[in-house]
């Protein structure tokens, strides 16, 4: 973690790390999309190219959680993103383990009919 | 019931998938091994179901097709009748439904189930990025500081009970208890629903029925009762 100009700032090599976001001269990109960069999210810390945590999350849409006293940073995901992808009327594929630990995916399923079913033991 | 079902309609195509949130494997083990799945039985630690599917209270249930569409959004579907004397509903009508799905017949489904299906707002991402916050810091014994989170989560989405009954065992709280009845009783007296159906496979129960009973159990005018058991998903069987 970093400071850029007061703001929370982590490597462009771990915001991809974490995130799945790449600091490309386009924009910031997810996979195939893209969002162009309006502001200054960009520093440095000696040959370390760093970005602002706000800026890449004001950028792309998505919810910042900043807890400077706990030393916690969340970013979840963005309303948008979650709107396309339930919009577009294709269940989003998950992947969850068992007890056992196996993992099991929605889409493993395609080609049957599913039944998706959450419940809780609260 | 949902092990039943399975057993019954897989031949036919169908695969039940149940996914508990529940903050360990083993808080939902005791439950998965009573109903003996031969589904797969899922466990969802950080709730990620809720945040892609944008789930606010548990049972939720979706139908998905053979290309993955959703073809019925969001709902709430009692596959028996353990607390159907307190909610109002009956598991009749869904299992119909579900049954003449598989059998290849349609949905069933009336409205638009894509354009039925909730979106979630900014605010609620934001209630959601809180909870995470919460969720981690409570999972690394740093309750004090997950506290405020918790709150800030349910200020910003009071209407995700995922969200606010969901935590509320790391947050010291009974969500089968006083505890409970006393947040939705607040909730629905204020004019809100707790929980609705969809009015298809659920006539006659357009209202909130379930959040009136709860809203009584608050006010002292019903019995209380226990719920720990009704979000089970195969404890009849």
């Amino acid at each position: 973690m970093y400071d850029l100009d007061g703001q929370l700032a982590v490597s462009v090599a771990d915001l991809y790390a974490a995130f799945g976001i790449e600091r490309k001269p386009e924009g910031l990109c997810i996979g195939d999309v893209c969002y162009p960069v309006r502001t200054t999210i960009d520093g440095a810390v000696g040959d370390t190219p760093i970005v602002s945590l706000d800026g890449v999350a004001a950028t792309i849409g998505r919810p910042l959680v900043i807890d400077s006293d706990a030393a916690v940073a969340c970013m979840g995901a963005g309303a948008s993103e979650r709107s396309q992808s339930l919009k577009s009327g294709y269940a989003p594929d998950f992947t969850l383990p068992d007890l056992d630990g196996n993992l099991h995916s929605l889409s493993d399923f395609r080609g049957r009919k599913v039944v998706l079913y959450a419940y809780a033991s609260w | 019931m949902w092990q039943a079902l399975n057993l019954e309609l897989a031949p036919l195509g169908l695969t039940v998938i149940t996914v508990a949130l529940d903050k360990t494997l083993d808080d939902a083990r005791p439950w998965i091994e009573a109903a003996h799945p031969t589904h797969p039985s899922l466990v969802d630690v950080n709730y990620t179901m809720a945040d892609v599917y944008n789930m606010v209270n548990v049972p939720t249930v979706l139908w998905i097709d053979e290309d993955g569409r959703i073809m019925r959004p969001n709902d709430v579907h009692y596959v028996d009748e353990t607390f159907s004397g307190i909610h109002g509903y009956h598991a009749e009508a869904p299992i119909a439904a579900l049954r003449a799905w598989v059998h290849g017949e349609s949905s069933g489904y009336d409205g638009d189930a894509v354009a039925d299906q909730p979106v979630a707002t900014v605010e609620h991402q934001m209630a959601r990025a809180h909870f995470a916050t919460a969720w981690w810091l409570a999972n690394h014994d740093r309750g004090a500081e997950a506290e405020p989170h918790f709150v800030m989560a349910d200020e910003l989405a009071p209407q995700d009970f995922t969200i606010r009954r969901g935590s509320m065992l790391m947050r010291g709280k009974d969500p089968a208890g006083m505890d409970f009845f006393q947040m939705v009783g607040d909730w629905v007296g204020a004019g809100n629903s707790y929980y609705v159906p969809q009015a298809d496979l659920a006539p006659g129960t357009s209202t909130d029925r379930f959040g009136k009973f709860l809203n009584q159990v608050n006010g002292g005018a019903a019995p209380k009762v226990a719920l720990r058991a009704s979000q089970d998903p195969s404890s009849s069987d």
